[in-house]
C-alpha cells in the first residue's frame, strides 16, 4: 500500500518527465556534438597523418557507448542526487512526514519504501537512457562491431573488438552495473535528505558534493585521494566492454560501490530514525 | 527506538563491512608486475632499453660508469637480440661489448650522442638506417637467431619534446616495416615517449595526450603492444618504452624488468620472450 502510494507520488511529482527529457535532449545533444566533430576533425590535419581516427569503426554502438559514459559519470548522477534528496526533505519541508509517522508505519518501513522507489526509479532511468542511446545510433548511424581504442575518454587500455552480438550483451550487464555505480550518489542524497530539512538544500548539497569528489577523483594530482573516494570507481562498468573481461576486477569495484552506497544508507538510516520531527 | 531498528542499522553498517571487505582486501587485480624468468628453447627474447639517464633538463646517454650494470642485466637476461637507445657512439658501445664478451656482437646508428643501437649474439644480423630527423636516426635489422626463422625490426628512440614528432617518427617506422619484404615476423621495439596510462592521462599538465593516443592507436591498429597491462618504464611512473609485434609473432612473457636503473639512469629494460607463429 505503501508502496504504491509512493510511486503514486513519485509519478505526479513530474520528475520522471523531466529526467526521461532531459536524457533525451542530451542524447540529440551527443549526437550533433559526433557529427560536427566527424566533420571537423576529418579535414586537412595533412601534419599529423598517422591516425588511426577514421570513420571506419564508427557506429550506433559507439555513439551509445560514448554516451551512456557521459551520463552515467555525469548525467545520471544528478538525478540520482534530485530523487534521493527530495524523498525525505521534501516530506519534512511540506510537513506531510508527520501526517506519515501519525498512521501505523515504522520509520523502518517508510525509509525501505522510499528508498526501493528511488532505487526502482534510478534503474529504469539508467535502462531508458541506454536504450534511447542504443535507439539513436541505430536509426542515425546503425549498429555493427564495436571496436574501442585507447582515448581521451579511456574507454579501453587497450584496443577491443567484440561482436555486435557481444557488443549487445555487455551493453545489457553494464544497465545494473551503472545502477551499482549510481546507487552511491542515490544514498548520498539520501543521507543528505535525512539532515536538510529542505529539498532544494538537499538536492543541491549532493550535487555539488558528488561533482566535487568527481573532479578530485579525476585528476592526477590527487591521485592518493582516489582509493577513499566512490566517485574514482563509477566507470568500473567499462570493464565489461573487453573481448575477455576480467570479472574479479569488476566484481571488486561494484563491491566497493556498494560498500559505499551500504555506508551512507545506514548513516541515513541510523539519522532518520532517531531524529525527532518538529 | 525499537530493537529491531538497531538490527536494521547494523544490519546496514555490516553489509557496508562485507562488501568493503570483499572490495578492498581482495587479491589484488592487477597486472602491474613482470619478472623475467628462465625461457622455453623455442621463444626469442628481444629486450629494449634507453639506457640513459636524467641529467639536466634534456636528459642524458648512457655513462660510462653505468656500462658493466647494464652488461651484467643483459648477461642475466640472456636475450638474442637488444635494441638499446642513448649510446653515444661506437666507442661506447665497443666498451660495453667488452664487458659483455667476445660472442657479443652490435652496430650503432648514426646520429649525434644519443643513438640507437643493436647487440645480439648466436645470429646472423643485415642492418641499415632509418633517418628519423636531423639529430637521429632508427636502426632496422633482418636477424635470424640459430633454429629460428629470420624477423625484421626496428629499434628507435621517439623524440622526447614533441607529439607530432613523435607521431612522425613512429608513423614512419612501422610505414617502413610493414612495406618491408623479406621476412614476414616484424617487431617495432624502442623508446616511444608515449605515456598512455589510464590513471595519469587525466592530467592537468599534459596537452600530448591526444595527439600521443592516435600515435598508439595507429600502431596497435596493425601490431600488438606485448607489454600491454605490465606497468611503468621509466620514472617517475611512467610507460614509455614498448615492442609492438606483429601477428606473426606471440609474446610468452613481456614487460619491464623493475628495479634495474642505477644512479641517474631513468628506464628499466622491457622484455619480449617471443614465439613464432606456426613453427
Amino acid at each position: 500500500m505503501l508502496m504504491r502510494f509512493e510511486m503514486l507520488k513519485l509519478s505526479r511529482s513530474g520528475r520522471p518527465v523531466v529526467a526521461a527529457v532531459s536524457l533525451a535532449l542530451f542524447l540529440v545533444l551527443m549526437l550533433v556534438g559526433f557529427y560536427t566533430y566527424a566533420q571537423n576533425e576529418t579535414g586537412g590535419q595533412v601534419d599529423f597523418r598517422y591516425t588511426f581516427e577514421n570513420r571506419s569503426y564508427f557506429n550506433g554502438l559507439t555513439f551509445a557507448i560514448y554516451a551512456f559514459y557521459f551520463g552515467v559519470a555525469m548525467l545520471l548522477p544528478v538525478f540520482a542526487a534530485i530523487e534521493g534528496g527530495s524523498q525525505i526533505a521534501a516530506e519534512t519541508a511540506a510537513g506531510t512526514i508527520h501526517t506519515l509517522l501519525a498512521r501505523p508505519l515504522s520509520r523502518p518501513k517508510i525509509f525501505l519504501t522510499k528508498l526501493a522507489v528511488a532505487v526502482i526509479f534510478l534503474a529504469l532511468a539508467v535502462g531508458f537512457f541506454l536504450l534511447i542511446a542504443l535507439l539513436i545510433g541505430l536509426l542515425a548511424v546503425g549498429w555493427g562491431d564495436l571496436n574501442l581504442y585507447p582515448g581521451v575518454l579511456q574507454m579501453t587500455s587497450r584496443p577491443q573488438h567484440l561482436t555486435q552480438s557481444e557488443a549487445l550483451v555487455a551493453f545489457a550487464m553494464a544497465w545494473p552495473a551503472a545502477t551499482i555505480t549510481l546507487l552511491a550518489p542515490l544514498t548520498l542524497s539520501f543521507l543528505v535528505s535525512t539532515w536538510v530539512r529542505n529539498p532544494v538544500n538537499a538536492v543541491g548539497v549532493s550535487v555539488s558534493v558528488y561533482l566535487v569528489l568527481y573532479v578530485i577523483a579525476e585528476v592526477h594530482f590527487f591521485r592518493d585521494l582516489r582509493p577513499f573516494l566512490f566517485t574514482s570507481y563509477g566507470s568500473y562498468w567499462r570493464g565489461l566492454f573487453r573481448s575477455d573481461v576480467y570479472w574479479p576486477g569488476v566484481l571488486q569495484d561494484a563491491c566497493k560501490l556498494l560498500a559505499f552506497s551500504m555506508f551512507f544508507l545506514a548513516l541515513a538510516y541510523r539519522r532518520f530514525s532517531r531524529r525527532e520531527e518538529t | 527506538m525499537s530493537r529491531t531498528t538497531h538490527v536494521d542499522e547494523y544490519a546496514l553498517f555490516a553489509l557496508s563491512v562485507v562488501f568493503a571487505t570483499i572490495g578492498f582486501g581482495w587479491f589484488d587485480s592487477s597486472t602491474d608486475s613482470y619478472t623475467p624468468g628462465p625461457r622455453d628453447a623455442s621463444t626469442l627474447r628481444v629486450v629494449s632499453w634507453n639506457v640513459g639517464g636524467k641529467g639536466d633538463a634534456a636528459g642524458q646517454p648512457l655513462s660510462g660508469a653505468w656500462i658493466p650494470h647494464v652488461a651484467e642485466t643483459l648477461r642475466q637476461l640472456d636475450p638474442d637480440l637488444v635494441f638499446l637507445q642513448e649510446i653515444q657512439g661506437r666507442v661506447q658501445l665497443y666498451s660495453l661489448r667488452k664487458h659483455l664478451g667476445e660472442d657479443w656482437k652490435g652496430s650503432v646508428a648514426p646520429g649525434g650522442d644519443r643513438r640507437v643501437a643493436v647487440l645480439f649474439r648466436h645470429g646472423t644480423l643485415r642492418r641499415w638506417h632509418l633517418t628519423m630527423g636531423s639529430d637521429r636516426s632508427a636502426m632496422v635489422v633482418e636477424f635470424q637467431a640459430e633454429g629460428f626463422p629470420p624477423l625484421a625490426a626496428i629499434g628507435l628512440h621517439a623524440n622526447a619534446f614533441s607529439a607530432k614528432r613523435r607521431n612522425r617518427e613512429v608513423g614512419r617506422a612501422l610505414e617502413h616495416l610493414q612495406s618491408h619484404t623479406g621476412p614476414t615476423a616484424k617487431l617495432l621495439a624502442g623508446d616511444f615517449n608515449l605515456d598512455l596510462d589510464l590513471g595519469k592521462r587525466r592530467d592537468l599538465f599534459s596537452n600530448d595526450d591526444y595527439l600521443d593516443v592516435e600515435t598508439y592507436n595507429f600502431v596497435t591498429g596493425k601490431f600488438f603492444d606485448v607489454g600491454v597491462g605490465t606497468g611503468s618504464t621509466a620514472e617517475p611512473d611512467r610507460r614509455l618504452d614498448y615492442i609492438f609485434t606483429n601477428a606473426e609473432l606471440a609474446a610468452e612473457n613481456a614487460g619491464p624488468w623493475k628495479g634495474q636503473r642505477i644512479d641517474a639512469m631513468d628506464h628499466d629494460p622491457v622484455i619480449a620472450d617471443l614465439r613464432f607463429i606456426g613453427r
